[in-house]
Order: C-alpha cells, then structure tokens, then sequence
C-alpha cells in the first residue's frame, strides 16, 4: 500500500527535489547512508536527522506518513537493541537512529524519484535482464495492489477480521489471500501474452524524459 | 545486507517446496502439511537469519587466535614503546551483545508469526486445491 503512495508522491510532485536528475539523488543517498552506518555519536545522528526531516519538508511531502512509514524497520531494530543494553544507553539510541536516518533517506528517495527513472538511472550498473525484472517485479506489484483492494472490500463485507473471532477471520483472510495468489497468476499470464503480442523480447527501453532537470 | 536477505528469503522458499513435497505424503490433509511445512521452514530460516547475525557480532578473530594480540598486563613493561594513544586503545571494553537475549526475543515473537503463517497457509493450500486441484499434480 505504502510503495504505491510513496509512487504517488515521486509522481505528482514538482519541487525542485523532485525535478533533480535521478542519479544524483540515488548517489547523496548512498553517500548519506554510509555516513549514518559508520557515525557512533548520537548528537551527529540527530543532526542527519533533523537535515532529513527539512529536506521532507521542502519537498512537500506529508511528514506525519514519511515518518510513520520509517518506523516500520524499528520493530525489528528495537530487538536488536535492546539485546545490545550491555553496550549502554547512548549504543542503543545510536541503533535507533541508525536504522530510522535510513528508513527516511530511501523514502525521501523512492517519494521524490519514479520508479522508472531509478531503473533508468541503475541501467548504467546493472545487467539489462536485471532491470527488466525488477520494472516487471514494479508492474505486477501495482497490478497485484488493485486486485488487493477489491478483495479488500469484499473482505470488509463479510465481516472482515474480528477479534472475538480469530479462527473465522483467518479463515476469511487466507481464502481473499488465496484468491489473490489465482487472480495473480492469471493476470501475469494475460500481462505476458500481452507483452507478446507487441513484439516483447526481454528487453525495455526506460523513458529518461522525466528524469531530469526538465519541467514538469 | 540485500545479498544476505535474499540468502535467507531463498533459504526460506526452497525449504517450504521441499517440506511440502515430503509432508504432503505423510500428512493425509493437505492442510497440516501446508502448516508444518511452512511453520518448520520459517523456524529455519530464521535460524540462518540469526546465524548470521551471530557471525555478524562475534569477534571471530579472536575466537580462532588470528590477528594482533593485546598484550597482558604482565607484558606492559617489555612495552614501553607503545604510544599513550594505543595504551588507551587497549583499555577500551569490548562492546557487549547480549545473543541470548535477542535469541530468545526473536524465538519468541518468530513463533507468534510462524504459527499464523501456518494456519493461514495451510488454509489457503485447501482453497486453492478445492478450487484449482490442477496446480498440485505433478
């Protein structure tokens, strides 16, 4: 759900963040990244972060749902953490910190750039059929995200998932999630047909127009 | 760390088709064999996955006698060419990292999860086989 509004957000966008080249965003990420994995002192963590949370800030972006889908990576870092206590208070926030000031930099990335032109811009490093799989991979997430909400609501209409009834509401979910995995697998193989059909040969050529300095 | 999550994802993945293919004849529902098997593959993958982290934390050169050796403090005299800087290098605790307890955490809320997995998968392998029985011959 969160992959597609963070598209949505890379697409509607017209800040200037969201017009600069793809690679460029892709390498200050990287190069932000590895200055967060090696920083020990907390002071320096929470200044990267508050730098993240302007940058959020003057790309428009909605803070409160950049900032709760950051914390998703947190359930697994808190564990992590809090085995590490021995170490002290200061490591434990240091581990937080870590994982929360990257979480927000590739959401600032993923919410400022479109997909397409990350795979345009990695085109450069990776091998084509790569690409090619992971554009695909995008696609069928999106087409699997539409199927999803219709089974969502029918899902909703009978009854959904209720507390007092947990052997009945798992029995409901797995059935919509079964039917997804069959409404998935027919619509890849009407997806490749299609692709077939108009002389499809493993290979995609990526629009770079929207990639760049160019107005919107 | 994307190569290492792919190694325990794929681990994951091929454990359960293999789980499931040597259940499926044991189990005569298909459903226990769709919860043992997948149950049974997580509980693996995440014990790859805490191997890892395991390696990831334990100071393996030391484990096996490689590398420079801090001297004792009975040896400090025949050192007294090391600089203040190194003495202080010396002093410094190694940090500390409670495995058992991320273990047993980890355990803990995995078997929560493996359990839910399970149901739900075996249920979903009883509906796709009562409304597709062709994906399961062969």
């Amino acid at each position: 759900m969160d992959l597609a509004y963070l598209d949505y957000l890379a697409t509607s966008g017209k800040t200037l963040l969201h017009r600069s080249p793809a690679q460029l965003k892709i390498l200050f990420s990287l190069v932000l990244i590895g200055v967060i994995i090696f920083t020990k002192k907390v002071l320096f963590l929470v200044i990267i972060l508050s730098f993240l949370y302007l940058v959020v800030f003057l790309a428009r972006l909605p803070f409160k749902k950049t900032f709760l889908i950051s914390l998703y990576p947190l359930i697994f870092a808190l564990i992590f953490a809090y085995a590490s206590l021995g170490k002290g208070w200061e490591w434990f926030f240091v581990i937080l910190l870590r994982v929360l000031g990257t979480a927000t930099t590739m959401i600032l990335l993923f919410s400022t750039t479109p997909f397409p032109c990350i795979f345009a811009s990695l085109g450069k490093v990776f091998p084509e059929f790569l690409l090619t799989v992971f554009f695909m991979t995008y696609r069928s997430l999106f087409i699997l995200f539409s199927i999803f909400e219709d089974i969502r609501t029918g899902f909703k209409l009978r009854a959904g998932f209720q507390i007092v009834h947990p052997k009945r509401s798992l029995f409901n979910l797995a059935k919509a999630l079964g039917y997804l995995i069959l409404k998935g697998m027919d619509d890849s193989q009407r997806f490749y047909e299609g692709l077939k059909l108009r002389g499809f040969q493993g290979k995609i050529a990526h629009q770079r127009r929207f990639c760049t300095w160019t107005k919107r | 760390m994307v190569g290492l999550n792919s190694l325990v994802i794929t681990a994951e993945g091929v454990l359960g088709y293999f789980l499931f293919k040597s259940l499926g004849s044991i189990f005569k529902r298909l459903f226990w064999a769709g919860f043992f098997s997948t149950f049974l593959a997580l509980f693996l993958s995440t014990l790859l996955a805490l191997g890892i982290v395991a390696l990831g934390t334990t100071d393996l050169s030391s484990a096996f006698g490689l590398g420079y050796k801090h001297p004792s403090k009975a040896d400090k005299s025949l050192l007294k060419f090391e600089s203040t800087e190194i003495e202080k290098h010396i002093e410094e605790p190694l940090p500390e990292f409670d495995f058992r307890k991320f273990l047993f955490l980890v355990l803990g809320f995995g078997f929560i999860g493996w359990t839910l997995e399970g149901l739900i998968s075996g249920w979903i392998l009883g509906y796709l086989h009562k409304v597709r029985p062709k994906i399961f011959e062969g």
